[in-house]
């Protein structure tokens, strides 16, 4: 189950990046300009949350690779 | 424009769900660069275009007249009466008529967009947060700058030579300079007239309203 599909953050961004591109391109399409604004609005915070989350994953998983790579290292020194 | 935002979106639905359902056939580098192209390409090729057709489409005269206050100043566009500014404008082409309230109410430099995007803000605030004035209350933020009447008009060689922008030496130079107001008391004053028929309307008895006196210069002066 694990290795079928991606993991849950991963779930989450493409989720996020997908509401909020839906929202940005229904946006030009509303008539009411309170609803031109909102959809306009969370779906640029929607893309940049998806954005955010995705660089956060990208910094702990390089954190993760370089301490794993320290581990090794202190067992086999070079 | 729409049916190009459709299509991005569609293609970005078939990358996430190819990366969703087949998520254990790739490979590490594969994925990564999937969930990049999703989540940095994909908004950039769908934001950019999405962006500039709900700005471009807001500059249209039926998007401003979406607020039902506006739709007095909206008529007052396809008014007869040639003492309105507004109507004499849309008359006779001196603006795009499709963006015609966009065209004299933004200001010509850099800014003048961003400002007039900010201050729509403010008018959607005031529309659907607090009691939106009378269609004959409305008035600008700011007293209406001169530059932009002239940015057309001072170039214009029948403003230039009009005698009423030439009633005494040195009078069209302090128009020139803003010194002296285009849409000042005397001169140019009905700018969309919905006030002034909300005045004519309180007062029913055959009173002349003092605009419609002699000493005004026709709106095609």
């Amino acid at each position: 189950m694990s290795n079928k599909y991606p993991p849950s953050h991963v779930i989450q961004i493409l989720a996020l990046q997908f509401i909020g591109l839906f929202l940005l391109v229904i946006a030009g399409s509303m008539h009411s300009p309170l609803g031109i604004a909102a959809a306009f609005t969370f779906g640029m915070l929607f893309i940049l949350a998806a954005v955010a989350l995705w660089l956060v994953q990208l910094l702990r998983e390089s954190k993760e690779i370089s301490s794993d790579l320290e581990n090794v290292l202190k067992k086999r020194p070079l | 424009m729409s049916i190009l935002l459709w299509f991005i979106l569609a293609a970005d639905l078939l990358l996430i769900s190819m990366l969703i359902f087949g998520w254990h056939s790739f490979g590490r580098i594969t994925r990564r660069l999937m969930i990049g192209l999703i989540v940095v390409i994909f908004p950039v090729l769908g934001a950019v275009p999405a962006n500039v057709h709900t700005i471009e489409s807001m500059k249209n005269v039926d998007f401003c007249l979406r607020c039902h206050t506006m739709e007095k100043h909206g008529d007052s566009l396809k008014s007869e009466d040639e003492e309105i500014v507004a109507a004499v404008h849309w008359a006779n082409n001196y603006v795009p008529k499709e963006k015609a309230c966009y065209t004299c109410h933004t200001d010509y430099d850099l800014f003048g967009g961003v400002r007039a995007k900010l201050s729509g803000l403010k008018h959607l605030w005031v529309y659907y947060f607090t009691t939106p004035p009378k269609p004959e209350e409305i008035k600008t933020y700011k007293p209406y700058d001169v530059n932009n009447c002239l940015y057309c008009h001072a170039e214009s060689k029948r403003f230039r030579a009009k005698k009423n922008h030439n009633k005494e030496p040195g009078y069209l130079e302090k128009i020139l300079s803003g010194e002296k107001g285009c849409l000042v008391a005397g001169c140019h004053d009905i700018a969309h007239g919905v006030r002034e028929a909300a005045e004519d309307a309180e007062e029913p008895e055959t009173v002349a309203s003092p605009s419609a006196e002699g000493a005004k210069p026709s709106a095609d002066e």
